[in-house]
């Protein structure tokens, strides 16, 4: 699998924790990772304060390598102006070596991060009825006991499909932009980790 | 299979009936992922997870029996008093819910479903951080990403998630003959794979 992480000559850590101090910083990297995007387009959509809030998060974003440059554009209502458009390199992830030193509490803050927007994005789906709007979609889950070899193979499936995710998203959007078909907004969790062996009890 | 069983329970409910009733509760789908996972009785559920009063665990568990997704194994204390019999429990499958069954479902229930599926993933991964398990050196994932996919690309990834999530339970059963034959100790694992149609991209908020 291609490692992502490597795009600057600085620690991955550092990376995340430049991204994770701001959520206006986060909200860009994850629209950014759809689609190509310029600051003044993001403000447009998503709003993020001001202008040059959304401008500053996009420089820092690429000061730590999270955006790249793809095209410029200039004419029309730019008045003379330059408009940059950016996608992300890559999506952000805690990889082992940059999980394991981290403290508990804000191993549970981000845990409990991740699984709140998870519930949000449910909720937001049922509520628009889109949760139930396609025939086929995926809910599951399953506790099983594995050997190591098995948990091996487990993580290594379900990391690749995380992955294929993002190379799916670009070949996406190069068919839609021949096509002109509309996307379909879609999340997609993934959840694989270690349970205890004898849960606590629950009242 | 006992008279409980599975297959007579799939021809006197419907399927989605029946995974409606697995995971109607958080409670009922942790009594049939332990006895899935191996043999249980309702006082020794209670006695390792807790789950309220042992009363509800029973009611819990004789659901799941008329159901089909519990098989009696063996019953210990025969011939004493009543309430000294402890009944032990297997579960038959794994509740999956299919494309086909989901569709069998009224609209509101199958979002129901998936409420019910992301509660019961984020009580399991705060168990899993409070007992430490998930900051071990082994490797995790967790991961909510949002994609905007066309026709072509939704039908590969529904077909990638289905097919990761079968893998699995082929995983579990070649995991379980391993371990029989090393003596390895067996790792407890979570696993919860959801995708699903998102609503339009919000517009500007304030």
């Amino acid at each position: 699998m291609k490692d992502r992480r490597h795009v600057l000559d600085v620690p991955y850590t550092l990376r995340l924790a430049k991204l994770l101090a701001d959520e206006l910083r986060i909200k860009i990297v994850t629209e950014l990772n759809l689609r190509e995007m310029s600051p003044k387009s993001f403000y447009d959509q998503f709003g993020g304060g001001s202008i040059s809030r959304v401008s500053r998060a996009f420089d820092l974003l690429i000061e730590y390598g999270w955006l790249r440059l793809t095209r410029t554009e200039t004419g029309g209502r730019r008045r003379g102006a330059v408009e940059h458009f950016y996608v992300a390199n890559h999506p952000a992830v805690f990889y082992d070596e940059t999980w394991a030193p981290l403290p508990m509490s804000m191993k549970q803050m981000i845990s409990g991060g991740i699984f709140e927007e998870f519930a949000g994005r449910v909720r937001a789906a049922m509520e628009a009825d889109t949760i139930d709007a396609r025939d086929d979609r995926h809910f599951s889950w399953v506790p099983l006991l594995l050997d190591q070899e098995g948990w091996d193979n487990a993580i290594a499936r379900v990391d690749a499909l995380f992955h294929w995710l993002f190379e799916e998203q670009e070949e996406a959007n190069l068919r839609m932009a021949e096509s002109g078909e509309e996307p379909i907004p879609m999340t997609v969790g993934l959840a694989a980790f270690e349970s205890p062996k004898d849960t606590e009890k629950q009242p | 299979m006992s008279d409980n069983g599975q297959g007579e329970s799939e021809a006197k409910w419907p399927r989605a009936v029946r995974l409606l009733e697995a995971n109607a509760d958080s409670l009922r789908s942790r009594i049939l992922a332990q006895c899935i996972l191996r043999e249980m009785s309702p006082r020794r559920f209670h006695a390792e997870y807790g789950g309220g009063t042992l009363p509800k665990i029973r009611q819990a568990f004789e659901l799941l029996v008329q159901y089909g997704w519990l098989e009696l194994t063996r019953t210990e204390g025969e011939g004493g008093e009543p309430e000294q019999v402890e009944r032990f429990y297997v579960g038959t499958e794994f509740p999956v819910f299919d494309h086909g069954t989901l569709d069998e479902l009224p609209d509101a229930t199958q979002a129901l479903v998936a409420g019910v599926v992301v509660e019961v993933l984020h009580s399991r991964s705060r168990e899993a951080l409070k007992a430490g398990t998930m900051s071990r050196s082994r490797d995790r994932h967790l991961t909510c990403t949002p994609v905007e996919l066309d026709e072509q690309g939704w039908n590969e990834l529904i077909s990638r998630v289905d097919s990761v999530f079968h893998w699995l339970l082929e995983e579990f059963d070649a995991a379980k003959q391993r371990i029989a034959e090393s003596g390895e100790e067996p790792i407890p694992v979570t696993v919860g794979l959801l995708a699903f149609e998102s609503p339009p991209r919000p517009v500007k908020p304030r």
